[in-house]
């Protein structure tokens, strides 16, 4: 399968099953119409047309050269795979609910204040401890383990973090892993003092902030009603220079009240920050603040000013670092991991403040998807299987879309939530994903061009 | 009507090695089927962990075999 698309200005065709781009110039993407999904050339379809003069034949030898290269029209081998994933696949990565509680009422929360839909607790270390001790026996003989310290607000109850840490570090000395930790606050409880434990100990920080102060302070108020912005914003700028501008996000979410989104991230690059991470929000269409279809014009639109913007800064000596446009081209991850995807439920799963288990943090507290806890320390397999059975093949759109190596599949979460099935992907968010890899990839062809 | 690629363009049989690219260029060598071989290690990162946590993106996500895979 092969996706041409003329984005920034740049004509590219992306070989999806190999994951080669090419630049095109005008007539050779003209002359890739005439070819079909095997590569054949329709000599006919293109004489018809008139063009059969010496420039489109040579556009068409360049084609096929590159065929035959196996750099286009190559074929989608990856299907046998998926056998392989469901065997070998281990839990490796826990979300941790550290406290069932936040200092924050964002509105557009799926934790609904941090309590998802349940009763306000936080978690003890023995918990933690058990949850560490589940994911050692789990993770057989993988060696990397992440932790996500996560909630609610996780720094409402710091001092379990410090525990759970300290004593995961001394057992994965024992068992021979290596556990990286991530913590995910809202910083209204940020100090020097937490700030030095966790650049210390932790390889990761997602820093919420949603971008211009009016924005943030609409959605991401306190208890109170009052914005969060002014309270927050030095102290996120302190953690990334403290982290030499690496291994944190500054990490926002974008509504219907926003749509001009490129602002709010230029706002967090004029602040310094460069690694930046901006999102869609997720919500039913009843939200008034609910992304819809019909604004998907507009927000492809910002996608495409957002990555000109990208260009320009860089251009002028600013660099920094936008998540959904992060690309690598030449070492992609490996077939296994974009047909796994996210992992949730068999490779990733969530533990709550009382130590049951869930897929991911966004199934917490839906009794359907409860997989065990902690301390029976098993999963329930038939939970399990609907997660890890479900792949790029059993999506019904997965399986025609360029883009599935991409997002390798959508959100499951999203799925269930927004169509009750977990092969039935949010199209809304294909839609946006689609639009964020071409944008990506054509800021590579235009640094690729703009080098030459 | 469709020619297979193999045959001919117009009835004339190309030397495609030969082919100064003219019209296409080429941004990466990437092979992801080379990492069949290679990949599956499951040591990396679970994407969610990263800045995510309401959406799926696997393509940014880094391999920790970076260099040592052969492509």
């Amino acid at each position: 399968m092969v996706h041409k698309f003329d984005t920034l200005g740049v004509k590219c065709a992306l070989d999806v099953c190999s994951g080669t781009v090419h630049i095109l110039d005008d007539i050779s993407y003209r002359m890739l119409d005439f070819f079909d999904e095997e590569g054949n050339f329709d000599q006919m379809g293109a004489k018809e047309a008139g063009l059969d003069d010496e420039k489109s034949m040579e556009a068409v030898e360049e084609l096929i050269a590159l065929k035959e290269k196996n750099q286009l029209f190559t074929k989608d081998i990856y299907r046998a795979l998926v056998s392989h994933k469901e065997k070998k696949s281990v839990i490796k990565a826990l979300c941790l609910h550290i406290a069932h509680d936040c200092n924050l009422r964002c509105r557009y929360c799926f934790a609904h204040g941090g309590e998802y839909m349940g009763k306000r607790e936080i978690m003890s270390p023995e918990v933690g401890k058990k949850a560490i001790d589940f994911v050692i026996k789990e993770s057989g003989a993988r060696r990397n383990i992440e932790i996500d310290y996560f909630g609610g607000e996780p720094l409402m109850n710091f001092e379990t973090v410090k525990e759970i840490t300290e004593y995961a570090k001394a057992e994965g000395e024992k068992h021979g892993k290596n556990f990286r930790f991530t913590i995910t606050t809202n910083g209204i409880l940020l100090d020097d003092k937490k700030m030095e434990y966790i650049n210390e100990n932790m390889g990761n920080i997602v820093l919420s902030i949603d971008g211009r102060k009016e924005v943030h302070d609409k959605v991401r108020v306190r208890v109170d009603g009052s914005g969060s912005y002014d309270s927050i914003v030095n102290k996120f700028i302190k953690v990334a220079r403290s982290r030499n501008q690496e291994n944190y996000y500054v990490r926002g979410t974008f509504t219907r009240d926003n749509l001009d989104f490129a602002e709010d991230v230029m706002h967090l690059a004029d602040l310094g920050f460069e690694q930046i991470s901006v999102e869609p929000v997720v919500a039913q269409e009843s939200e008034d603040y609910a992304l819809r279809k019909e604004d998907l014009p507009r927000i492809f639109e910002e996608y495409d000013r957002l990555a000109e913007k990208i260009l320009e800064a860089r251009k002028n000596g600013k660099w920094f670092n936008f998540f959904h446009y992060m690309i690598d081209l030449h070492e992609s991850p490996c077939a296994y991991k974009m047909l796994s995807g996210c992992g949730a439920g068999h490779e990733y799963a969530a533990v709550t403040p009382s130590g049951d288990i869930y897929p991911c943090h966004q199934f917490v507290n839906d009794p359907k998807y409860k997989m065990g806890d902690v301390f029976e320390g098993v999963v329930d397999k038939d939970i399990r299987d609907v997660f890890v059975k479900s792949n790029i093949y059993t999506k019904e759109p997965c399986g025609d879309c360029w883009a599935r190596f991409y997002c390798s599949g959508g959100c499951a979460a999203n799925a269930i939530s927004m169509n009750k099935d977990i092969n039935k992907p949010y199209l809304l968010a294909c839609e946006m994903e689609k639009k964020r890899v071409e944008c990506a990839i054509a800021i590579k062809a235009r640094e690729a061009l703009d080098e030459e | 009507m469709c020619y297979n690629t193999e045959n001919t363009i117009f009835g004339v049989f190309r030397f495609k090695e030969d082919i100064v690219m003219k019209h296409v260029k080429t941004l990466n060598e990437a092979n992801l089927a080379l990492s069949v071989e290679n990949g599956g290690c499951g040591e990396c990162q679970t994407s969610c962990q990263s800045a995510c946590k309401t959406s799926c993106t696997v393509a940014n996500q880094k391999c920790e075999k970076k260099g040592k895979r052969g492509r």
